[in-house]
C-alpha cells in the first residue's frame, strides 16, 4: 500500500497483511500510517478499485469529514500514487538485488521510502523531508546540523528567519508545482485535440486495458459505441455493460473517440442539389472539374 | 464493384426509383423532351437507365436515386467479404467508377466514417481527444493524500506480508 502527500510529495509505504485486504483493513492501515502521524487528511485521492468504491469505505471517511476524490482508471497524471508505486517498486527491486532476500522485501521498504523522501522532487524543487520539516535530511549529512544555532535562546530573530524561510519555501514549492502543472497541460494539449464530451454522446472506448478472452492481436481496437452518462472535464462515466467491471466505468477522455452515427435521413433526404453560380450569374450544375480531380485523387 | 456491368436487380431498382426522385426525375423528363442543353451530359442507355457521361469520361455512369444509394454503398464497402471495408478514398473511387449522384463523395465519406465495423477494428493515427485539466495545487502540507495498491502481487514474506 502506498500513500503520497500531494503537496510535499512525501511517500509512505506499508506492507499489507496477506489475509487482511478488505476495505476495513485498508482503512485501519491508512489510519495507522497517515492519520496517526500526520493528522486526518482533508482530501484523499484514489482510483476506482472495488474496495474504494464500496459503501463501507465511503461511510468511514464521511465520518472523518475527509473528501474522497476518485480518479479515472489508468490515468497516472491525476493519481500521483501510481507514479509513487513505480518508484517504490523500483527501489524494492534494487534492494532485493543487492541487500535482502526476495521474501524479505518488507524489511527494505522503510529504507526505500526514506531514500525516496530525501531526494529532490521535480515538482516542488525541494525534497519531501525538507518541505515538510524545514530541514534537509540525508544519509550523507549529519542530522544534528544547524542545531547549535537553534538552541541558543538569545537569538529569537533567527527563529523568525527560520519560520519565514519555511513559509517562503512553501510558496516557492506551490509556484513550482503550478508551473509543472502548466507544463504538463501544455504537453498533453500538444498531443491531443481539444474536445468536449457531453452527456448522451455515443463514444468508442479504446480496448487497451480491457481484459477480454480473444487473443490480443485479434481484439477489436475500440469497444462500443457506449453512451456517456456523466461528463466531468477529462473524466467521463460510460454506460458500460456489467462484463467490463464496475471500476472501468469512469475513464479518461484520452481513451475515447467519437461515434459518428449514419444520418437518419440518409437515402431519404431527396432534394434538388444547390446549383453553383455560373460566370454570367446563372445557375450551373457543371462540376466536371471538381469531380475529375476528386476521382484522380481518390 | 469495378465491374462494367451493373447487377440486374439493383439496376431495375434504380430504373424504377428514378421517376420518384426529385432531382433525377427532373433530369430524365428534360432528357426525354430533348429540349434544352442544360442536362446535356445525361442520357438513357440500352436498358432505359439514366446515365451520366461528360465529354472527358470514357464510359457512362449510372445515376443512383436517393433511395438506392445506401444499397450501392453497402455493396461497395462492407456487405460482401470481397469488398473488405475499404477506406473513404478507395470506396469513393470504386463507387464513382460506375455510379453518379450529386454529393457522392460527401455521402461516401459519411457512410464509411459511420461504419461500426471499421470504427471498432481499425487503429487510428489521429490525435486523441483531450480536455483542459489543471489539478488544483494544495497549500498546507500533509493534508491531501493519494493512495494506491502497490502493483503486485509480491511474494509473501516470513511475516506474512504481501
Amino acid at each position: 500500500m502506498t500513500w503520497v502527500d500531494l503537496t510535499s510529495k512525501t511517500i509512505v509505504a506499508a506492507p499489507a497483511h496477506s489475509d487482511k485486504t478488505s476495505a476495513e483493513d485498508i482503512a485501519a492501515l491508512t489510519f495507522k500510517e497517515i492519520s496517526c502521524r500526520f493528522g486526518l487528511p482533508l482530501t484523499l485521492t484514489m482510483d476506482n478499485d472495488v474496495r474504494f468504491v464500496g459503501a463501507v469505505w465511503r461511510a468511514l471517511w464521511r465520518l472523518c469529514c475527509t473528501e474522497l476524490k476518485f480518479t479515472s482508471s489508468y490515468n497516472p497524471q491525476s493519481d500521483p500514487a501510481e507514479r509513487a508505486n513505480q518508484q517504490v517498486l523500483e527501489g524494492l527491486r534494487v534492494a532485493v538485488a543487492t541487500v535482502v532476500q526476495y521474501d524479505e522485501w518488507g524489511l527494505a521498504l522503510p529504507h526505500t521510502t526514506f531514500g525516496l523522501n530525501s531526494h529532490i522532487s521535480a515538482a516542488t524543487g525541494v525534497s519531501p523531508f525538507e518541505f515538510a520539516h524545514g530541514s534537509w535530511v540525508s544519509p550523507r549529512v549529519p542530522l544534528t546540523m544547524g542545531l547549535d544555532d537553534a538552541v541558543s535562546e538569545e537569538q529569537p530573530q533567527e527563529a523568525i528567519d527560520l519560520a519565514q524561510q519555511v513559509a517562503s519555501r512553501h510558496f516557492a514549492a506551490a509556484d513550482s508545482m503550478a508551473a509543472g502543472q502548466v507544463r504538463l497541460c501544455r504537453l498533453l494539449q500538444s498531443r491531443s485535440t481539444l474536445a468536449v464530451v457531453k452527456v448522451g454522446d455515443q463514444v468508442w472506448l479504446d480496448s487497451i486495458h480491457v481484459k477480454v478472452a480473444v487473443p490480443y492481436k485479434l481484439t477489436a481496437q475500440w469497444f462500443g459505441p457506449f453512451v456517456v452518462l456523466e461528463a466531468k472535464g477529462a473524466q467521463e462515466t460510460l454506460d458500460l455493460p456489467a462484463t467490463f467491471g464496475k471500476a472501468y466505468r469512469r475513464v479518461n477522455i484520452r481513451r475515447l473517440k467519437f461515434f459518428e452515427a449514419l444520418d437518419a435521413q440518409f437515402g431519404t433526404a431527396d432534394q434538388l442539389p444547390r446549383p453553383l453560380p455560373g460566370v454570367d450569374g446563372s445557375d450551373m450544375y457543371e462540376v466536371s472539374r471538381i469531380c475529375a480531380s476528386l476521382i484522380l485523387e481518390g | 464493384m469495378r465491374s462494367t456491368s451493373v447487377q440486374t436487380s439493383l439496376k431495375s431498382d434504380i430504373r424504377n426509383a428514378v421517376p420518384k426522385d426529385t432531382f433525377f426525375n427532373l433530369v430524365s423528363e428534360s432528357v426525354k423532351a430533348a429540349g434544352d442543353n442544360y442536362f446535356r451530359d445525361f442520357s438513357f442507355d440500352s436498358d432505359k437507365v439514366l446515365c451520366y457521361q461528360r465529354a472527358e469520361d470514357s464510359k457512362p455512369r449510372v445515376c443512383v436515386p436517393a433511395v438506392c444509394r445506401e444499397a450501392v454503398l453497402r455493396a461497395a464497402h462492407g456487405d460482401s467479404v470481397l469488398a473488405g471495408h475499404p477506406s473513404v478514398g478507395r470506396t469513393s473511387a470504386a463507387v464513382a467508377h460506375s455510379y453518379y449522384w450529386p454529393r457522392i463523395f460527401a455521402n461516401v465519406a459519411h457512410f464509411v466514417r459511420s461504419c461500426k465495423t471499421c470504427a471498432a477494428a481499425k487503429s487510428s493515427n489521429q490525435k486523441r481527444i483531450g480536455a483542459e485539466s489543471y489539478s488544483a495545487v494544495p497549500t498546507p502540507p500533509s493534508t491531501s493524500w493519494a493512495m494506491d495498491h502497490l502493483i503486485g502481487p509480491l511474494p509473501t514474506t516470513k511475516l506474512r506480508h504481501k
